[in-house]
């Protein structure tokens, strides 16, 4: 008897163990990133490509993409993707997607009915980045670049490491952004992403620009210094880059580093007005000065420090007149409202330009500079 | 059936064991979708409630200390109208072992395995439920114990794992559309934590029943803490707007952590909630084969389990065409029809209980 339950229990490690969904590597094609255009053809409403990883025979580099972009049309996107399976002869498999790339055109129109599908869908992952280009999505995702085989993967890298590259990027995740479009009173910003050419030859991508939506609807474009105003205000940085003009009479500018940055918000609504309060502690290193004054001198550091902070909250207020000139509330402050003031967000809620209208910035930055790298006195100084 | 003890540890972990997983499974966003950013509120306002049934349930239990819910019932209301309210108990519990059967196989097969018929999760589960009644009660208990000391881990390391996504400024405002939604929301747990019922089927073989009282109002509170992370992390993560829109909120959290290389935590949730779904059934499952069994006066229960395994697997189909309508079900209808016979006929039955005894006494 005891052997026979034994046997049982043998027989049912051997017959029940593995899948059958499973999916092998060499029947699936791993989809790395996607882009999405708008076409006005008859075929089909959506163009969608998406970048597949092509399993390579040896380790040769040639001129050649290690990729494959597929392109078809539909109605909807499950419909661009099916008739995506009729051109590929292995399952798409969404898993790994690191990006979704819409173009401007179809930012424009609106991009609520195509992130359905990338949130219903069980295989995708909320973890992709989502980023506009201004021409087509299409030839982004084909465009061979020098640094990086994959065009998909350099993109995301290109935001992944941006913190570690001192460079401030929105980093918007698809989960961010659908939260973001969901809730009332605070308007998406994503990045923009360009092909940049360099000697006549597009050779790398550029992460250039901000693209602000209203709703889901792409209304602009801020570019420049400035952009960078929505993750100050969020102190999601720690390490960014601040450039300023040399104090005093001298000619020249100075470049600061941020190690440390924190800040604090508080919106308070008083005879109609919208007082928007941010306590800003900045610290880090003066790295850099084309002027040959001494600047870690006491009475010019504090000038110095004086110029950062004023270089950050011009950052932060013209991102938001910017912003506002287009209609979108890029900072939430319809959001913040309606957590302090439930009651004046009720009102508010109907006409949100007039409330942005009443906003104004009351910012106090505390900036401090620690470090001045391995030297004290730069060599022009010296010179002089 | 005589002979059977288990302690009043392995009871309480039985009863956290089966309303959490659930709870957390198919309930957070019916509690989400009336009580919106102040479910926690909810909570709050649910421990009395929730107390309260405990306090019953273990009243009952120390009032009739060797009869079960079906027992007692029928020695308080008559042989008649006693018999008539035990098959609605029975009914309630064969209805919420098919619901959070139905509940798990619609989890796997919209989040995980959609190719894989219904029918496989349902026989699997019911397959390894009645293995483990046949073996008795304190199989399932220490089974249920050896689970739960592993599920209460991962479930803390899941809520510290989400943690940097969590925004808790999405919890403001507070009360924007004043109680009623909130008072809702307690109503809404209320009635989940109502089949909380199911232990006056266990009551009688805990050994020693003098704590039982102070056991089940802890087993509430715990129940209490247990939903407070979900409740507010789903929100704080997601915001009240996008939380409203999920399927299983909390399977999303999970599924979106990315903490360096440690991501896709999806199998932490289908663990929780496979395990914890196992005790559920099992425990609603012992319920009704014990409770028929003494209905009808049978010697021994076993022989009862499978008919009944096949007839919950038939219901558990058959209660809904889809998972929304399991949804529109929770969300409408449930509440009432729950907390009418598990907490509302429980109260009835012990005020009965006190007048025949003042009328005696």
């Amino acid at each position: 008897m005891k052997i026979i339950r034994l046997a049982l229990l043998f027989v049912c490690i051997v017959l029940l163990s593995g899948c059958w969904d499973k999916k092998e590597l060499n029947e699936v094609a791993v989809v790395i990133g996607v882009g999405i255009d708008k076409v006005s053809e008859n075929e089909g409403v959506y163009e969608i490509t998406a970048q597949v990883i092509k399993p390579q025979e040896d380790d040769q580099q040639g001129s050649e993409l290690p990729t494959w972009s597929v392109t078809a049309q539909g109605e909807t996107i499950m419909d661009a993707i099916k008739n995506l399976n009729r051109l590929s002869p292995r399952r798409l498999y969404w898993s790994h997607l690191q990006i979704i790339i819409f173009s401007e055109g179809l930012a424009r129109e609106g991009v609520a009915p195509i992130i359905t599908w990338f949130e219903r869908d069980r295989d995708s992952r909320a973890g992709s980045y989502v980023v506009v280009t201004r021409d087509s999505a299409q030839d982004l995702l084909n465009q061979k670049i020098e640094l990086g085989s994959i065009p998909a993967k350099a993109m995301s890298d290109l935001l992944d490491s941006a913190e570690q590259r001192q460079i401030i990027a929105r980093k918007v995740k698809l989960r961010d952004f659908t939260t973001v479009l969901t809730t009332p009173g605070i308007d998406p910003s994503l990045d923009v992403i360009q092909p940049k050419n360099i000697r006549g030859e597009v050779e790398a991508y550029e992460l250039n620009d901000v693209a602000v939506f209203k709703d889901d609807q792409l209304v602009g474009y801020i570019g420049g210094a400035i952009m960078s105003g929505t993750e100050l205000l969020k102190d999601t940085y720690d390490y960014f880059i601040v450039e300023g003009v040399c104090p005093g009479n001298e000619e020249g500018f100075f470049s600061f580093q941020s190690t440390d940055y924190e800040s604090e918000d508080e919106l308070t609504l008083k005879n109609e007005e919208l007082t928007y309060k941010l306590d800003i502690f900045v610290e880090g290193n003066l790295s850099d000065q084309t002027c040959s004054a001494d600047l870690l001198d006491p009475e010019r550091m504090e000038q110095v420090e004086k110029e950062i902070g004023e270089v950050i909250t011009s950052r932060i207020e013209n991102e938001f007149e910017r912003a506002k000139e287009m209609g979108s509330d890029i900072y939430g402050i319809g959001q913040k409202l309606r957590r302090v003031y439930p009651d004046a967000w009720k009102t508010a809620q109907d006409q949100p330009d007039e409330m942005l209208e009443k906003v104004t910035f009351d910012i106090q930055v505390e900036a401090n500079i620690r470090r001045s790298g391995l030297i004290i006195e730069p060599t022009q100084t010296e010179i002089e | 059936m005589e002979g059977i003890r288990i302690s009043s540890i392995q009871a309480l972990m039985l009863a956290v064991a089966s309303i959490t997983v659930t709870g957390h499974l198919l309930f957070i966003p019916v509690i989400i979708n009336h009580a919106g950013r102040d479910s926690w509120i909810s909570l709050l306002f649910a421990i009395i409630p929730a107390v309260l049934i405990g306090f019953v349930i273990a009243l009952l239990a120390q009032r009739y200390p060797e009869q079960s819910l079906i027992e007692y019932s029928q020695t308080i209301l008559g042989k008649w109208i006693g018999k008539i309210v035990a098959i609605i108990f029975l009914f309630y519990f064969f209805h919420e072992a098919s619901l959070s059967l139905r509940g798990f196989s619609e989890f796997y097969n919209s989040a995980i395995t959609p190719r894989t018929p219904l029918m496989i999760y349902l026989v699997a589960m019911l397959i390894l439920a009645t293995y483990a009644i046949r073996n008795r009660l304190e199989i399932l208990a220490r089974t249920n114990q050896t689970f739960l000391i592993l599920m209460i881990p991962i479930g803390i390391l899941a809520s510290f794992l989400t943690h940097k996504d969590k925004d808790y400024q999405n919890l403001l405002p507070i009360l924007e559309d004043g109680f009623s939604p909130v008072v809702m929301g307690a109503f809404n747990i209320t009635s989940l934590y109502s089949s909380f019922i199911v232990m006056a089927m266990v009551f009688p073989f805990v050994s020693n029943k003098k704590k039982l009282k102070r056991f089940s109002i802890l087993t509430m509170l715990i129940l209490i803490v247990m939903f407070l992370g979900p409740v507010s992390g789903v929100v704080t993560v997601f915001g009240e707007e996008r939380a409203m829109g999920l399927y299983f909120p909390t399977f999303q959290t999970l599924r979106d952590i990315e903490i360096g290389a440690l991501q896709r935590l999806d199998i932490l949730g289908v663990l929780l909630w496979s395990l914890g779904s196992f005790s559920k059934i099992a425990l609603f499952f012992y319920a009704i084969v014990l409770g028929l069994a003494q209905l009808f006066h049978l010697d021994d229960y076993k022989i009862l389990t499978i008919p009944t395994a096949a007839l919950l697997a038939i219901f558990s189909l058959i209660t809904s065409d889809d998972l929304i309508g399991i949804y529109r079900f929770l969300m409408h209808i449930y509440p009432y029809f729950a907390t009418l016979i598990a907490l509302v006929i429980p109260l009835l039955l012990l005020l009965i209980s006190q007048f025949k005894q003042l009328k005696r006494g």
